[in-house]
């Protein structure tokens, strides 16, 4: 198994680093391979240089486990240029962390200088995918390293849109050269709440772009999903983690759980269960070579 | 006349004009959904995010200030919320850094608890704390290698998470009180007392956030050495006239910042370019 993992560049299964479980992961001995950060909550104050609390923690969970850094504010798609003080702090704490993947979000968080703290959609069109993977672009160059893109949540579409979500998230991997962080959730609550096929999405995806699973809960409210991150992964999502599986291989899997957290032992089951689901793939596709 | 580069029909300014006119609707609760960008969308899936940016937004400005949130209780406290961030939004990577002006907004108010700004302001210091760099950008000397005939004309320079808060209102054991107690357990306190009080917030050997009472006089001279004085500038700021008493008390303020790590050392550099600009 141990092959198969490291040939997909897989890490297994991790969880989301929150503040809630710090005195957890600083005191035992953890159940997940590695785990996924908020980058901003580590970069400090944009007033002020890098530190704080928060960081000397992670420094020290980093002794023992892999991190990945998953950002919120970069806003690659707003209008707005790149804001260079926030790129500068991702790249320091990112030589501090020396984390295994990097990424953000495909979407906008505000404009005009101000933020919304939101992972807001966007309209998916050629000129989009030319603003935004001219930005990814930019991105990578400061950085030194490809960076990851993850598909977000929505409730609603744009009127202007020329083109399928995934079409647009796999033209912006191919024109910028990023990697693609595929949240199976959000692919399940859009497909619900803007009615297409969940499976059209996956197969629609460049498969050696995909390095990245994201799983986490969400809530049914009158007739549309809401991404909450809030309760345990829907029996709908597990499955579709499985087709990404089929069709991707495996690929480091996040469990993901930001409102109501609940105790560390609950993340660890969801992880668990993300695991078995992973090697009963691999076997599976053991057994159909060898058959 | 020409058109102003906002005013072309370009790709990237159709852009713009549709995330304003998204941002409008989201943060103005109260305004109709106007984009004919949006697809026929009920109204209803535009308040999904409404509600989400309020939402968020007051839970991150109730994590900075958990005790105001306690004093003055939920409706009022996000009702506070969404005025504050119509006044103040978010220019920040960072959410927790929402909340700067929060204590200058409140101190525009007509409020009900007249210790409250006094509160917020010291409840925001231990954030400013909590987030603070590991050191300041300078280059620093440890105190014990800067000879003393040169340490007088040395800048100073403290840790960046001390924060230093001067207060009309004595609301330390309130904010103590809070974070001393059980979870769930009531909170029974007077309410604070009119009185000049001077703080020193920082983060301590172990990264908790401290609070600590100092006097005026070391108020004054953490204050002008915060802000790039000398040390005998810093003194001459501090002290009118000094007494043998005074240098005792100074000593052991000194020793005592030393050890809990509020005086990172000193700026040679700065007696170094002074030397020269006089010669």
């Amino acid at each position: 198994m141990s092959s198969l993992m490291k040939g997909t560049s897989s890490l297994g299964v991790g969880v989301g680093l929150r503040p809630t479980h710090f005195p957890y992961f600083l005191s035992q001995k953890p159940q997940v391979e590695w785990v996924e950060i908020i980058s901003e909550n580590f970069m400090g104050l944009r007033s002020m240089g890098l530190g704080g609390r928060p960081l000397v923690v992670l420094e020290k969970i980093r002794q023992d486990l892999q991190v990945a850094m998953h950002g919120v504010s970069l806003s690659i798609g707003s209008a707005d240029a790149l804001d260079t003080v926030y790129l500068k702090r991702l790249k320091e704490l990112a030589e501090r962390i020396e984390p295994f993947i990097i990424s953000d979000h495909l979407c906008w968080t505000g404009i005009d200088g101000r933020n919304v703290h939101d992972l807001l959609p966007l309209p998916f069109t050629p000129s989009a995918v030319n603003h935004v993977a001219s930005k990814i672009g930019m991105v990578q160059d400061f950085l030194g390293r490809e960076i990851l893109m993850e598909n977000v949540s929505s409730y609603v579409t744009f009127s202007t849109s020329e083109m399928t979500e995934w079409e647009f998230f796999s033209e912006v991997a191919r024109q910028s050269g990023c990697g693609l962080l595929v949240d199976v959730n959000n692919i399940y609550v859009n497909a619900v709440n803007h009615g297409f096929s969940p499976l059209d999405y996956l197969h629609g995806l460049p498969t050696h772009s995909v390095r990245q699973f994201h799983l986490a809960g969400h809530m049914e409210s009158d007739d549309i999903l809401i991404d909450t991150h809030s309760c345990l992964v829907a029996e709908n999502v597990w499955n579709l983690y499985r087709e990404a599986l089929k069709i991707f291989g495996t690929r480091s899997t996040l469990i993901e759980w930001d409102e109501e957290i609940p105790p560390i032992e609950t993340l660890f089951q969801e992880a668990s269960k993300a695991k078995a689901i992973m090697r009963e793939e691999i076997e599976g596709k053991v057994y159909e070579q060898e058959a | 006349m020409s058109k102003k580069p906002d005013d072309l029909c370009t790709p990237q300014n159709e852009l713009k004009s549709l995330q304003r006119e998204f941002m409008e609707n989201l943060t103005q609760a109260a305004s109709p959904v106007r984009s004919p960008l949006l697809s026929a969308m009920p109204k209803a899936r535009i308040r999904i995010y409404q509600h989400a940016y309020q939402l968020r937004l007051c839970e991150a400005l109730l994590e900075s200030f958990p005790v105001t949130h306690w004093i003055l209780g939920d409706d009022q406290f996000e009702a506070l919320s969404f005025e504050y961030y119509r006044a103040y939004p978010s220019t920040f990577f960072n959410i927790s850094e929402t909340g700067v002006n929060f204590p200058k907004f409140l101190a525009k108010l007509e409020l009900e608890f007249p210790f409250l700004v006094d509160l917020a302001t010291l409840e925001w210091a231990r954030v400013v704390s909590l987030y603070s760099a590991y050191s300041s950008q300078r280059k620093i000397t440890p105190l014990s290698q800067i000879s003393p005939d040169v340490l007088p004309r040395c800048a100073l320079s403290l840790t960046p998470s001390a924060q230093l808060v001067s207060l009309s209102w004595d609301v330390k054991p309130l904010l103590d009180a809070f974070h001393s107690r059980e979870d769930g357990q009531p909170l029974e306190i007077d309410s604070p007392t009119f009185q000049e009080t001077f703080l020193l917030v920082f983060s301590g050997t172990d990264h908790k956030i401290e609070v600590t009472p100092i006097a005026a006089d070391a108020y004054r001279l953490l204050a002008a050495i915060q802000n790039g004085k000398t040390l005998e500038e810093s003194l001459a700021l501090s002290f009118e006239e000094s007494s043998e008493n005074d240098a005792q008390k100074i000593t052991n303020w000194f020793r005592s910042w030393t050890k809990m790590g509020i005086i990172e050392g000193g700026v040679v550099e700065s007696v170094t370019r002074k030397t020269k600009l006089r010669s």
